[in-house]
């Protein structure tokens, strides 16, 4: 018997975990251009790379006729008045660069991402973007047909036609938000039109640069010197419309929509909530995510795990500027579709009726908490998820309080903030099956 | 540019360690040498469902998701064609979580009956939502069929059909552990901010231990033979419009062409500037999106090139079209500034995916794997050695009717 074996390794016992503490969030760089225009910077010089992305109050919420928003962002790198669509193309492709246009609920983005040593390279090209986008009627012609195409084949499938149900029903058809796009509109977008949008809306006073990585030391100046000059008209900040109230309506209903010969059903079960800058937010994030915000939550282990309904079911907060709406997103076995409602329901009411444990608790804190650790970790996620907090006139202290609630509240508070919101039987129901 | 220290258990499993003091966190990568195509033709489907099942808990870990979050980590996994590949992301002052999580299942295996029977029901139910409720869902199916007579490439990772994931058993689930599932078949890569003494302890303490399979053999997959003759297959479904899929025969990962086979599908159809977006899309019109993409496979894999068709036009015209294209690859040059836009795409995406830890930890495992790690830093000088004569040779050898296998995928007439 030889008695220097060490001891075996004991496999039941966990490795001790260490807490985290105390979040540490980088502060970025502030500077401003000559024309007004706010850049807030994290600086990575470890990375050859970086981006610059230009924030503007041009998402579809300001826009008076469906399509307007997304079409003018799409037709930017479309024609200016010195470049064709493909010289734009072959610019920013040359030196191995990325531009990508998006227009979303609020604000609107241009986002340029390439290697540090090509952004003067790529500074002309983004001065004519954003400033003599001509909005050419041939490509206009090209973009909106292949859109179309596109549409067609994404109604397909029941998850896009749950998501326009909802929207639908919960803003009302009328809304900027919750329009059904009809072939028709597609024929009222016009060169002229997009045109307007941009001057109202593409200017300097609507603006704020985000940049992260590694930024060439002469970056403000040669940003000045190719989008903070006055020669690009400032139009007035854009005046806000009024606040359009949802069409939502309490029902007990379920809205059925057939697709016949579909093997799965689509459901989509949601109500409306407050956004991010709501006192409740932080409680009602960590009740989300025992509910359905991460691989262990209630409805996975439910419906996933013990039940095999689905590949896959997930609960959200969405915080758009103006609104927020809570939902419950899965695609299911067709068959089997009224069996996942009335486990869902269950498990929204279970939050309602016990007290989470505080294993499962404890579980939740941990996890949220490295989440918020990596989202942070890094100029790129750091940019990111800072941009998520400014983007609501908030700063980094929406994290830090945000820490404080996930490792401070309550299974009593958490039962109460459930008793306060959730009522399943005023939850919009969409179900989208054979 | 990676950085990377490298050492082997007596068990044979391989650790890499990538430190970077940047960053809190660590990634620790778990691969398996074991994908789809070391799969039985009459069970498919089975690494894919297998890649589930890791996730049911071990002999000592009653949920590997629970006790990971706890940590403030998160996981995931995908199984390709090849590999099967495994990660945890944690903050780095609880590495060692990772270290005892993954041990544990590489060691023992715990899973039931009931366990097994609720996850087929779930991928069942990922591949109903990914190919079967889903337009065009079935034609990868389709072409792989067609392109491949005897390499098990010929089905898809998720598998060929349901049937295949229903049938799967408890035993053939031991089977596939005991042999694919050891360290000897394993590479283990370790990112973050992590230290190499640290790495080498928590490897030698948590994974020593598990013995090796003195039974893994060398893979010996049937090679598919040169292809003989233009393929063609014809199918009508329920979706709003026609779409062409082409599939090309290309060569293998190891093979000298493999950079310059790359660099000619960027060439082809690399962003808004690439030749068959500008000419087929933009110029023709005649398709609404069209692509290239290879199917990235460690043997000989497929060049596919994918698109929907513009309302009005027929799918032998917009094939000819394709065709006409490919043909100035075999005829013409690219131009100098072509090469030189491909190859600066290449390197800012190298770049840009060298930005997270994530991607640095699987690179060095892949390359581990490929069979030389130092080549993870050589691939920027691999692509710029290629010639203009080279991507010229490429295109003439693979744009060929012989190695194409084409499918018509119709849309119904309602």
């Amino acid at each position: 018997m030889n008695n220097n074996v060490s001891k075996p390794l004991d496999r039941s016992q966990a490795p001790p975990l260490k807490s985290i503490d105390k979040l540490h969030i980088g502060a970025p760089k502030r500077f401003q251009l000559n024309n007004g225009i706010p850049i807030i910077a994290f600086e990575a010089p470890e990375q050859s790379v970086m981006y610059i992305n230009l924030v503007f109050n041009a998402g579809k919420w300001h826009q008076d006729e469906p399509l307007i928003a997304s079409f003018t962002s799409r037709l930017l790198r479309e024609g200016t008045q010195n470049y064709s669509r493909q010289e734009i193309a072959e610019a920013i492709e040359f030196y191995g660069s990325n531009l990508r246009t998006q227009s979303r609920g609020y604000y609107a983005q241009v986002t340029l991402s390439c290697l540090s040593r090509y952004l003067p390279q790529m500074l002309p090209i983004l001065k004519e973007i954003l400033q003599a986008a001509t909005f050419p009627q041939k490509e206009l012609n090209t973009i909106l047909n292949n859109s179309k195409q596109k549409l067609l084949v994404s109604r397909e499938k029941n998850s896009v036609l749950a998501e326009e149900k909802f929207g639908e029903l919960f803003f009302g058809g009328e809304h900027p938000y919750g329009y059904v796009v009809q072939e028709s509109h597609y024929d009222q977008v016009n060169p002229e039109k997009l045109a307007a949008f941009y001057k109202k809306h593409y200017h300097p006073g609507n603006c704020t640069i985000y940049m992260a990585g590694k930024l060439p030391e002469n970056s403000i100046d040669l940003l000045n010197e190719y989008i903070g000059g006055n020669d690009w008209k400032i139009q007035g900040k854009t005046l806000d419309r009024p606040y359009l109230p949802l069409a939502c309506k309490a029902t007990e209903k379920v809205h059925y929509i057939s697709k016949p010969g579909s093997v799965q059903a689509a459901i989509r079960i949601g109500m409306p909530l407050f956004n991010k800058t709501h006192k409740d937010f932080p409680a009602f994030f960590v009740l989300n995510t025992i509910l359905g915000g991460y691989f262990g939550a209630r409805l996975v282990k439910n419906l996933r795990m013990e039940k095999g309904l689905t590949y896959g079911i997930y609960s959200t907060i969405t915080s758009l500027l103006r609104y927020g709406y809570f939902y419950i997103g899965t695609e299911v076995n067709g068959d089997q579709w009224e069996t996942a409602i009335k486990e869902i329901i269950f498990e929204i009411n279970r939050l309602k009726k016990d007290l989470v444990s505080q294993d499962e608790l404890q579980l939740v804190r941990n996890y949220l908490l490295g989440n918020l650790l990596s989202s942070l970790d890094g100029a790129f996620n750091l940019a990111s998820t800072l941009q998520g907090a400014y983007a609501y006139n908030m700063d980094a202290n929406f994290f830090h309080q945000l820490t404080e609630t996930i490792k401070s509240v309550s299974p009593e508070e958490l039962q109460a903030l459930a008793i306060k919101y959730f009522d399943t039987d005023k939850m919009l129901k969409i179900v989208v099956g054979k | 540019m990676v950085s990377y220290n490298k050492f082997q258990l007596d068990n044979g499993l391989r650790v890499i360690v990538h430190e970077d003091q940047n960053t809190s966190l660590a990634v620790v990568n778990l691969l398996y040498d074991v994908g789809s195509r070391d799969e039985q033709e009459d069970k498919t489907g089975f690494a894919h469902l297998f890649e589930h099942l890791m996730f049911k808990g071990s002999k000592h870990v009653a949920s590997f998701d629970g006790q990971l979050n706890l940590a403030g980590g998160e996981c995931n996994a995908f199984t390709s064609t090849d590999i099967t590949n495994y990660y945890d992301v944690v903050p780095a002052s609880n590495l060692e979580t990772a270290f005892w999580l993954e041990s544990d299942r590489m060691m023992s295996l715990k899973l039931t009956l009931d366990e097994l029977n609720a996850e087929k029901d779930v991928v069942c139910e990922e591949f109903k939502e990914h190919y079967i409720n889903q337009p065009y869902g079935n034609a990868m199916h389709q072409v792989r069929k067609l392109a491949y007579k005897v390499h098990p490439y010929q089905w898809p990772v998720i598998g060929k059909e349901l049937s295949h994931i229903r049938e799967a058993e408890l035993s053939d689930v031991r089977a596939f552990f005991n042999h694919y599932y050891s360290p000897n078949n394993a590479i283990l890569s370790v990112a973050g901010g992590v230290k190499t003494d640290e790495v080498k302890r928590l490897a030698q303490k948590w994974f020593g231990e598990i013995e090796a399979n003195p039974n893994l053999t060398q893979r010996s997959l049937p090679k598919e033979p040169p292809q003989e003759g233009y393929r063609f297959h014809r199918m009508e479904a329920d979706v709003p419009v026609d779409a062409l899929y082409m599939a090309f025969h290309i060569c293998d990962r190891k093979h000298t062409d493999y950079h310059a086979t790359d660099l000619l599908i960027e060439v082809l159809s690399g962003g808004t500037s690439s030749r068959i977006y500008r000419s087929l899309i933009r110029e023709q019109e005649l398709f609404s999106s069209l692509n290239a993409f290879p199917t990235g496979g460690f043997d000989e894999s497929l060049l596919f090139i994918t698109g929907k068709l513009n309302p009005g036009v027929s799918l032998e015209q917009a094939e000819a079209a394709v065709w006409k294209e490919l043909e100035r690859f075999k005829q013409e040059r690219i131009s100098e500034k072509e090469l030189q836009k491909v190859m600066n795409k290449v390197e800012s995406s190298i770049a840009f995916s060298e930005v997270s830890i994530g991607n640095k930890a699987f690179y060095l495992a892949y390359f581990e794997l490929l069979g030389n790690i130092s080549d993870v830093n050589l691939e920027i000088n691999k692509y710029q050695q290629v010639t203009i004569e080279d991507i010229q040779r490429v295109a003439q050898q693979i744009f060929s009717k012989e190695n194409c296998s084409t499918l018509h995928y119709l849309a119904k007439k309602k």
